[in-house]
């Protein structure tokens, strides 16, 4: 009796934990087929899009930009309405990453492509079939956004390009000529040694969070990379204890022994968004920008801002290139709402309409053959030059993340000389590794 | 169809004592207002638990296929290096453990009597508690860059030699971090033994000081003893805080470097998860985390308790001849023997000793 008690108890025990594992599992089934998004007929039903961004807060007026342009959009198709929520960056990727853990959220979000993207691929829809023929054929910078698995996951739309902005009465003030002091590379480290002997900060800085290091990793290893390279590169084939990365970041702790960075003191300065601020007021003679918009602030504060390439490392592959690509990309959630209306929508932000509305409002270069625009402002005259050159590229995307945290908490040891540079490429290399 | 009472009359109940039955309704009651939190603790804190280890068997891809691994998971985070400088790390700030209790404490007991303003220190002593982790350690971060203020100041006052990279050495990043987070919790634990030291019958004190005992015997032998579990409390609050709440320091003061050194398991579980994406990796991570803070609690219950035991299976060897012990060391021993709640009042024991002398 109290045997047979004992097993049906048991029975019910076991039952219990196999409908638990199964509950479990049945929670835990995902998708399992990959679909791809082909450009279709929006359908007729009234829809609403969700789109998170960190795009518009970048710019005065972006949110009035990207309101123009969701307002454009309802013009074409009456039947959706989209709703662009701007969000701060520095939470943007953990909003993100909360999304695709929980398969909701918006429709259409602003991504980085490459290896980026391919960390939320299970949120993402593959993108390359889901261009319009005008938008395929006239969108830049797409190749150098495919992640290693051979999907693009974003639009990519905007263009940046990292340049130096160069203070040049800083520079006459230290009896340097601009143009010569900026020439080449050995050009680069003599000015910085002049400067400093001057008591002129060089280049603003501040590494704690990493930034300031990631960008020159980008600006300098884009120029060693050739095109076969720069390919090999974002098939994830170049492991960072690759030779170039190497004599990338020897050059940028060589710019720093030359005094490009100013002395120990002025290192300890905190972080990226501080350096610009030292550069608007007028304590060092040169600051690295990505966008023209910043570049223009820098111009309107400091009248004798311009832009120059940073000059070329010895072992570059390229006579001016600069590291440029696309501003950030759009991708399509998983788990949209109106698939249709989704793809129609980052078409649409990648085609002429609305990447002239950025233009016209927010000052951010297109990234499409078939809108030429016209720089009118000085420093648009100046920065557009550098833009246009056809050699240029980026490896940015292609940088894994968990790569991008290592740079990010060792930069300011590299920098301050307590973490040697074999330490520094070997953490690197080991987040590489493990990068799937 | 219902049974007919027997013989006509109701049944009757075994007769049960007034207290008995009040005991049982005062249990019922206890148990249905204790439901709610039983169901919320098992809601927010054990099924998400069984579901982190269930997710820590699979390759976890939510949105996409997750395949089961059994225990692959962990085999790779075990034979990860990384893993276990992270574990290192986590030992090492375990290390300010005795400084996290005994400062506060010590402060407590100074604070105690004859200190004019007490409240007002306290209430200092406080206010870090009261502010964001994230935005003292923002302002920490300012405090102790290579040319910020402290440094600054030491080079201004001849100094020089003591100004270092605080947060950028990797010998150094830990040991400071435990100061700041000794600063950051101080004021709670001079509240929270205040409280308990406000609680001890100061009659003890009074009769010890009759009997010419000392700051410290009085320190070690009442005061001690009177709040043990007050201490015990406080000590596996700051164990659970060293595994769970230093995020938001690493997070904002060193961003887990330089290399690792500084990074925790719960910094580095929200890197896997949230910027990285590797979520079984984190599960597993998470797994093993609660693992080991229970081992470190279960430790901090077991090697008190055979301190107890191996103290009272030697006390006679040991204990101090009664005629030369203050009648205070014999309360307090007594205090001890009996261990009774550190927040309840000691009713002055019998001075067994005292007795003795006297």
């Amino acid at each position: 009796m109290f045997g047979s008690k004992l097993r049906k108890r048991g029975m019910v025990g076991i039952a219990a934990v196999a409908l638990s594992g199964l509950l479990l599992t049945a929670c835990s089934s995902g998708s399992t087929s990959p679909k791809e998004l082909t450009p279709g007929t929006v359908p007729a039903a009234k829809t609403s899009l969700t789109v998170w961004s960190f795009l518009p807060g970048n710019y005065d007026k972006g949110v009035e930009a990207y309101d123009a342009i969701a307002a454009g959009f309802n013009k074409k198709y009456p039947q959706v309405t989209v709703k662009v929520v701007d969000m701060p960056y520095p939470t943007y990727f953990d909003q993100v990453r909360n999304a695709t853990v929980a398969q909701k959220g918006p429709d259409v979000i602003t991504m980085y492509g490459g290896a980026q993207a391919m960390s939320y691929k299970n949120g993402l829809f593959p993108l390359q079939n889901a261009m319009e023929p005008d938008v395929k054929e006239n969108l830049k910078f797409v190749a150098d956004n495919y992640s290693k698995d051979g999907n693009l996951y974003i639009l990519p739309t905007g263009t940046y390009g990292y340049a130096m902005m160069v203070d040049q009465d800083k520079f006459k003030a230290a009896g340097v000529d601009p143009v010569a002091g900026m020439k080449d590379w050995s050009s680069l480290l003599a000015t910085c040694k002049t400067l400093s002997a001057k008591g002129i900060q060089p280049i603003a800085s501040g590494w704690k969070d990493g930034f300031l290091f990631e960008t020159f990793m980008y600006m300098i290893s884009s120029q060693m990379m050739d095109t076969a390279t720069l390919n090999q590169w974002i098939a994830g084939k170049i492991p960072l204890d690759d030779k170039m990365f190497a004599e990338a970041t020897s050059t940028i702790t060589g710019m720093n022994n030359a005094g490009c960075f100013g002395d120990d003191a002025a290192l300890g300065r905190n972080m990226y968004d501080d350096a610009f601020n030292q550069y608007y007021s007028g304590d060092a003679a040169m600051m690295v920008t990505g966008s023209l918009n910043t570049a223009q602030e820098a111009y309107d504060k400091i009248p004798s801002t311009t832009v120059m390439a940073l000059p070329q490392v010895p072992s570059s592959k390229h006579k001016a290139l600069i590291d440029a690509g696309a501003e950030a990309g759009w991708s399509v959630t998983k788990w949209t709402k109106s698939p249709e209306a989704s793809v129609a929508f980052v078409n649409y932000l990648a085609g002429p309409e609305a990447q002239k509305i950025l233009w016209d409002k927010a000052g951010v270069p297109p990234n499409l053959k078939n809108l030429p625009v016209a720089p009118t402002s000085p420093m648009q005259q100046a920065f557009f030059p550098l833009l246009e050159n056809p050699e240029n590229h980026t490896g940015f995307a292609a940088f894994p993340l968990p790569v991008l945290a290592t740079f990010e908490r060792n930069a300011a040891p590299l920098m301050g000389g307590t973490m040697t540079e074999a330490d520094f490429l070997k953490q690197a290399q080991s987040a590489f590794v493990k990068a799937k | 169809m219902t049974s007919a009472p027997p013989s006509g009359g109701t049944r009757r109940r075994p007769r049960r004592s007034s207290t008995s039955l009040d005991r049982s309704r005062f249990l019922g009651t206890g148990l249905f207002l204790l439901l709610p939190v039983v169901i919320l603790e098992v809601a927010l804190f054990f099924v998400p638990l069984v579901y982190i280890f269930f997710r820590s068997t699979f390759d976890w891809q939510p949105g996409g296929v997750s395949t089961f691994i059994g225990i692959d998971n962990y085999t790779a985070l075990f034979a990860d290096p990384e893993f276990w400088e992270v574990v290192g790390n986590q030992l090492f700030y375990l290390l300010g453990l005795p400084l996290w209790v005994i400062a506060p404490l010590v402060v407590a007991y100074l604070l105690r009597e004859n200190v004019a303003k007490a409240g007002l220190f306290r209430s200092i002593y406080f206010l870090p508690a009261v502010m964001s982790p994230a935005i003292v350690g923002l302002v920490f971060r300012s405090l102790l860059s290579g040319d910020g203020p402290v440094n600054s100041f030491l080079n201004n006052i001849g100094l020089g030699a003591f100004a270092m990279p605080w947060l950028t050495d990797a010998a150094l990043v830990k040991p400071v971090i435990i100061i700041l987070v000794l600063w950051a919790g101080f004021g709670t634990g001079v509240l929270i033994f205040s409280s308990a030291f406000a609680a001890v019958d100061q009659s003890q004190f009074e009769a010890a000081r009759l009997d010419g005992a000392g700051f410290w015997r009085e320190f070690w032998d009442i005061a001690i003893p009177n709040i043990r579990s007050t201490i015990v409390l406080w000590t596996m609050f700051q164990v659970i805080s060293i595994f769970l709440f230093m995020f938001a320091w690493i997070y904002v003061l060193t961003g887990g470097g330089p290399g690792l050194s500084s990074t925790t398991m719960d910094y580095a579980i929200y890197q896997n998860f949230m910027r990285f994406g590797y979520f079984g990796t984190a599960a597993a991570q998470s797994v093993v985390l609660v693992v080991m803070i229970l081992l470190v609690m279960s430790l901090t219950v077991v090697i008190p308790a055979l301190a107890r035991f191996v103290t009272s299976r030697v006390r006679p060897a040991v204990s101090v001849p009664a005629a030369a012990a203050p009648a205070s060391v014999a309360a307090a021993n007594t205090a001890t023997d009996t261990a009774a709640g550190a927040l309840a009042p000691q009713t002055r024991a019998a001075p067994r000793a005292a007795g003795d002398a006297s």
